[in-house]
């Protein structure tokens, strides 16, 4: 028996698809909508440049949220921040590092940096301890990504997953360490203690728009696009059901 | 007709008063040869036959008895004849063309056998950049010549004998001057056909017409190296020339066969065309731009065009060539003291420089025709004083400069030209063979230059490169990231201090800083109340406890969630632990152990089921709210889990009476609600969180997706107060909380405000730290 | 360009699509394979978490064991790893001798971690609007302030001022609605995430 929620949510995921589709093919022939500017991103850029000009290590932890579970969303974001920023800084010393919280994400990390080397034609410098599980558990994941904070010469740690409280730890470590630090997680808790100890935060679904700023591609930036128009769809939505409700129709 | 002698050199005819050969210089009568005198007497580099006559006009014991009769005849003719006089040759034969055209063919071999060595240096390095330009290659061995000579010049077919005679007094003149190999081209206009005869000698690029400034109005692409330039830099300066105490004519800096473009004969177009009635010899050329500048501003130019790739130079036609110097009207130059239109620009500097005026055509050194001047026997003084300012320098060899500029004359050639020769069969002869050997001739290889025909895009990149070149050689500053502020050690440690203290003292203490709740949330009354009335559904309640916590925050939650499992034991219920966290299963048994020793008659082993560790979470939960016998195979204990449910009389989810979820975090407790609560719907789920996780886990209790819910220490304390179980608020506990959380929420106040303040008054900050 | 892994592309997309299908549309031949590949899912997970671990082992060791810059810290993960798995292997996470690992070890460890957490969350508030000065920063730190108050049970009891745990309890519904707005945006994100798993863009798992 199909129900009205199935239904709704049927209409939901293809309208969602079609309008992605849609403005990723426009994309391809219009020139590209404006994103706000986020001083985030901008640092991030800088911090980037800083880092391959000083020969020092760019680490990206991608939380601990493997690929079955609900917060995936943000560790698939992660690893495309992980390839861009591979690709951009692959020309540094210290080539990029990327350290989870759960196994599959490990192996992930690890496929996504042999995959960016190996279209930069620079499958040499892949290693796959550089994609590298730290803990299985949120705090032991998060107690073995420290030490990368200081023994591996770190200058910009990027934070693009699904954390717990845990984080803060990371970053007052980054932070002794005088490095960059930019945080993005789905976990409101995450995204508290980010907010205090992160030097650059993203906060909610700015998450999701990391790849767009990161120039991964098109239809990132149509995702966004897409992602704007549905908030407004639950807006409306909202508006709606609270004055049905008010007047006792709903 | 006067009694001729032919020279044994050349084998020219002169007159038979000649003592030497009016075009080679050879003596006519070897026997009466009395011997050059040196050239160092003589200040002025003058021709070999001008110094010849030099030695004898100065001779200061010559009277006029002692002169020979020609030179008195030519003294008388002088005083009573004038220089404005057009002089004409008595035959053709006597045309100056006849001992050029040995040493044309002469050269012209000498260039075919070795093309490379024929040129001077700068025809070398201007040839090297022209080599057979591209989409204009030129087949080997042929010689181009102007463009304009073959292209704009049209000819007028007019014959020799047709020739007007300003023209043949013009072709007198150059008859008159022949060891300055003026390349006039009005021999060539009464000589067509020798061209025609000898096509190799202009591919080889004799001197004189080497030294042509040909040039054209088409021609952009003059490029000149700088080496070459320096190379010539000694001769190319036309004001030396003018200005040199030796009055030696410099070569000329314009290389042959190199396409002169606009920009170097402007200065020229510039001069007002010569008359012959304003034809005055400059007293020096230094007011004239000199060759060098003139080199400079084509070079600039040059650069200036250099997008534009240089025209070639087309191959030379001995017909067009000859049609050209047909059009070459000199006549309508002369008189009406403008160039035609059509006129390309290189002859337009023709008159200028070579001064084709009749007037002041050099006559040929024969009888009676001497000019006045040198019929005047001038002393020692007047030698002098033509070796001072070129500006005194007679007219007609004034007028000879410029031609002579523009040919390639060695540096060294009034010494090599009064050296004879003592042996061999030109014994006696006196400059007929050629001045030095070509080594001596220059002093520095020559320098190939090597200019590219690049466009203003391939400029453009060139431009980017040797600044980015230029950029990686400067050192810059690294651009110093900003010290992050990090929290200086004081304050960390006088807040860790600080907060151990209170936690201590709240701990020793066991006062709590406010009564106990009194007033408790509707949640947790729900809670408290499912919880407690259980046994009335079932005599022996069966339970599913979710165990979704990490060992950090079990402290936390610890006290809460025994309470609420003792009271469960004490209802007889049937619990089944289960957990989606690889080591809470050891929590959770841990858990029900601790409140299992507060019911003793409570049998963990046979009233409980620990099903472990449930793979996926979120995967592993909806499978195990389908089916939990087949989604879980094992107990921790290593039983099978179907039997063991099967035990306690449990098939499906909805056999459990009750959920009972004790997670640190909302989005564990979610994956709960998505995947469990639809196919649990109609019976009670319960959930006991830490105090972060409450936050997250409001909505779902507002929603009734979440029937009870307590939450931390608060949620212990009050499901503690509303079980009214006795010694059970753990007080220590809850005062060290309370006076943490006061402390904590003291020191946020007064950091923000330090900041505000600190924002607010910027300037008062930076005075006190001055 | 040509795509990558067109094979890999093609499975995740049919078994994405069949996955979602199976949950949206419980057909009696869907749900069947749904539940496979789910279980193909974990099981997979679960041997890549396998894989993992004894890639952080061989991190550590390779560290340990590193010709020049030695990390003798990794001696201590060494040390804790080859116990650990032994006795789970041999006795199972069931055994009371196993229990001690967890509780007095690892509990002990992360609750002081948890500790230091505290801390540094103290610290950083304190400091946030030295570091970060907009109104924003204020706006956090009052919702932090108001959030600590009302769950610190002071004003639970009769005696406390019914204005104050009024207020408090009605600012304290205003982090729990911007909570629940920034939860709407994840799943809107969420959501075109999976849609570009799903549709090809974003391929992860290819080479």
């Amino acid at each position: 028996m199909i129900s009205s929620l199935t239904v709704i949510a049927l209409i939901i995921i293809l309208f969602s698809a079609g309008l992605l589709l849609f403005f990723s093919l426009q994309l391809k022939r219009r020139p590209r909508w404006g994103l706000r500017p986020l001083t985030a991103f901008s640092a991030l850029s800088r911090a980037i440049g800083l880092s391959v000009e000083e020969g020092t290590r760019l680490h990206l932890t991608l939380g601990n949220a493997g690929i079955t579970q609900p917060h995936s969303a943000s560790a698939l974001v992660g690893l495309q921040a992980l390839g861009r920023i591979t690709a951009v800084s692959s020309i540094s010393d210290r080539p990029p590092l990327a350290t989870s919280g759960e196994g599959s994400l490990a192996l992930l990390s690890q496929s996504t940096l042999r995959a960016t080397y190996r279209l930069n034609n620079a499958l040499d410098l892949y290693d796959p301890n550089r994609g590298r599980l730290t803990g299985v558990t949120p705090l032991s994941y998060i107690a073995g990504a420290i030490p990368i904070a200081y023994d591996e010469d770190v200058s910009t740690h990027l934070m693009i997953g699904h954390y717990g409280p845990e984080i803060g730890l990371l970053c007052e470590a980054a932070t002794r360490n005088n490095a960059f630090t930019l945080a993005a997680s789905d976990s409101l808790d995450a995204q508290a203690v980010l907010f205090a100890a992160a030097q650059h935060p993203l906060i909610g679904e700015e998450l999701f728009a990391a790849p767009a700023y990161l120039q991964t591609g098109s239809a990132h930036l149509a995702s966004v696009r897409v992602q704007d128009i549905l908030r407004w769809g639950v807006i409306v939505a909202l508006i709606l059901s609270a004055l049905l409700g008010g007047l006792g129709w709903l | 007709m006067m009694d001729t002698v032919i020279c044994p050199q050349c084998g020219s005819v002169n007159p038979s008063e000649n003592e030497r050969c009016q075009w080679c210089l050879a003596p006519l009568h070897p026997d009466q040869e009395s011997g050059p005198v040196p050239s160092e007497t003589s200040p002025i580099d003058l021709p070999d036959w001008l110094k010849e006559a030099d030695v004898v006009l100065t001779r200061p014991e010559s009277t006029e008895e002692e002169l020979p009769d020609w030179l008195l005849a030519l003294r008388q003719a002088g005083e009573s004849s004038s220089l404005e006089e057009p002089i004409r040759p008595e035959s053709e034969a006597e045309g100056f063309l006849a001992p050029d055209l040995e040493k044309i063919l002469s050269l012209g071999v000498e260039r075919e056998e070795t093309p490379a060595e024929s040129s001077s240096p700068l025809e070398q390095s201007e040839s090297e950049p022209f080599p057979a330009r591209k989409g204009q290659s030129q087949p080997k061995g042929e010689t181009t010549l102007a463009p304009t000579a073959s292209s704009e010049v049209v000819s007028t077919g007019q014959p020799e004998d047709e020739l007007p005679d300003w023209l043949r007094a013009l072709q007198e003149e150059e008859e008159g001057s022949p060891t300055t190999e003026t390349p006039i081209e009005i021999g060539e206009e009464t000589t067509p056909q020798f061209f025609a005869d000898v096509p190799s000698e202009v591919e080889g690029g004799p001197e004189w017409i080497t030294g042509l400034p040909s040039a054209s109005t088409e021609d952009k692409g003059f490029e000149i190296s700088e080496a070459a330039l320096e190379v010539q830099e000694p001769e190319t300066s036309a004001t030396n020339w003018a200005e040199s105490p030796e009055g030696e004519p410099s070569s000329t800096v314009i290389p042959p066969f190199t396409e002169i473009p606009e920009d170097l004969t402007a200065w020229y177009e510039g001069e007002p065309t010569f008359t012959p009635e304003e034809q005055t010899p400059p007293p020096t050329m230094s007011s004239q731009p000199t060759a060098e500048d003139a080199l400079s501003m084509a070079l600039s130019s040059a650069e200036e065009e250099g997008d534009e790739p240089p025209l070639g130079i087309p191959p030379f036609n001995e017909e067009e060539y000859a049609a050209w110097l047909d059009q070459l009207n000199l006549e309508e130059t002369l008189t009406e003291g403008e160039v035609p239109p059509t006129t390309p620009a290189f002859i337009e500097e023709v008159p200028t420089e070579t001064t084709l005026i009749p007037e002041e055509v050099v006559p040929p050194f024969i009888e009676g025709e001497l000019p006045q001047w040198l019929a005047e026997s001038p002393t020692d003084e007047s030698v002098e004083a033509t070796a001072a300012p070129t500006a005194e320098l007679p007219e007609w060899l004034e007028a000879m400069r410029p031609v002579e500029a523009v040919a390639p004359i060695p540096a060294q050639e009034s010494e090599e030209d009064t050296r004879i020769e003592t042996s061999g069969p030109l014994a006696g002869y006196q400059g007929v063979l050629p001045g030095e050997p070509e080594a001596l001739r220059y002093s520095r290889p020559p320098v190939h230059a090597v200019r590219l025909n690049v466009s203003e895009k391939q400029r453009a990149y060139v431009a980017l490169l040797e600044s980015l070149v230029s950029a990686e050689s400067t050192p810059i500053s690294l651009r110093v990231q900003k010290p992050v502020s990090t929290t200086s050690p004081v304050l960390r440690l006088a807040v860790t201090i600080l907060l151990l203290v209170i936690l201590l003292l709240g701990l020793i203490s066991g006062a709590p800083i406010s009564p106990l709740p009194s007033l408790f949330p509707a949640e947790a009354v729900t809670f408290a109340t499912t919880i407690n009335t259980l046994a009335s559904t079932h005599p022996a309640p069966r339970v599913l406890v979710g165990v979704e916590v990490d060992a950090g925050f079990l402290p936390e939650i610890r006290t809460a969630s025994v309470n609420v499992l003792v009271d469960l034991m004490r209802q007889n219920a049937r619990l089944v632990f289960i957990t989606t966290q690889s080591n809470a299963s050891v929590l959770a048994l841990t858990l029900a152990q601790q409140a299992a020793q507060q019911v003793p008659e409570y049998v963990l082993s046979e009233q409980s089921l620990n099903l472990g560790y449930l793979a996926g979470e979120a995967t592993g939960l909806a499978a195990f709210a389908r089916q939990p016998q087949l989604a879980v195979t094992t107990t921790l204990d290593g039983q099978m889990a179907s039997n063991a449910l099967s035990l306690l009389g449990i098939t499906g989810l909805q056999d459990f009476d009750a959920i009972l979820l004790v997670t640190d975090s909302g989005e564990r407790a979610r994956a709960w609600l998505e995947q469990v609560r639809p196919l649990f719907s109609e019976r009670p789920l319960l959930v006991i969180t830490s105090a972060q996780a409450a936050p997250y886990l409001t909505p779902y209790v507002q929603s009734g997706q979440v029937n009870g819910l307590i939450s931390g220490l608060v949620g212990s304390m009050t499901y503690t107060r509303l079980t009214q179980k006795v010694g059970g608020e753990n007080l220590s506990l809850w005062s060290a909380y309370q006076m943490g959380i006061l402390t904590i929420a003291l020191l946020i106040l007064l950091g923000g405000l330090t900041g505000t303040l600190q924002a607010i008054f910027p300037a008062s900050k930076t005075t006190s730290r001055r | 360009m040509a795509m990558r892994s067109p094979i890999a592309t093609a499975v995740a997309i049919g078994v994405g699509v069949i996955v979602l299908l199976g949950y949206l549309f419980p057909l009696p031949f869907l749900d069947p394979l749904r539940i496979l590949f789910l279980d193909w899912a974990i099981i997979l997970a679960a041997v890549a978490g396998l894989v993992a671990i004894l890639n952080l082992f061989k991190v550590h060791w390779q560290k340990l064991s590193a010709p020049r810059n030695r990390d003798y810290y990794s001696l201590f993960f060494i040390l804790g790893f080859i116990p650990t798995l032994v006795l789970g292997l041999l006795l199972g996470p069931g055994d009371a001798r196993i229990q001690p690992l967890i509780t007095a070890i690892q509990l002990p460890i992360e609750a002081s971690l948890l500790g230091l957490l505290t801390i540094t969350f103290a610290i950083s508030a304190v400091r946030l609007m030295a570091t970060r000065r907009s109104w924003i920063s204020g706006l956090f730190l009052a919702s932090t302030i108001i959030f600590l108050l009302a769950g610190s049970g002071i004003f639970l009891s009769d005696t406390a001022p019914s204005l104050i745990r009024e207020t408090l309890g009605a600012l304290n519904l205003l982090p729990g609605a911007g909570a629940r707005g920034i939860l709407l945006g994840i799943a809107l994100g969420s959501l075109l995430t999976g849609l570009r798993v799903l549709l090809g863009i974003d391929r992860p798992y290819s080479e």
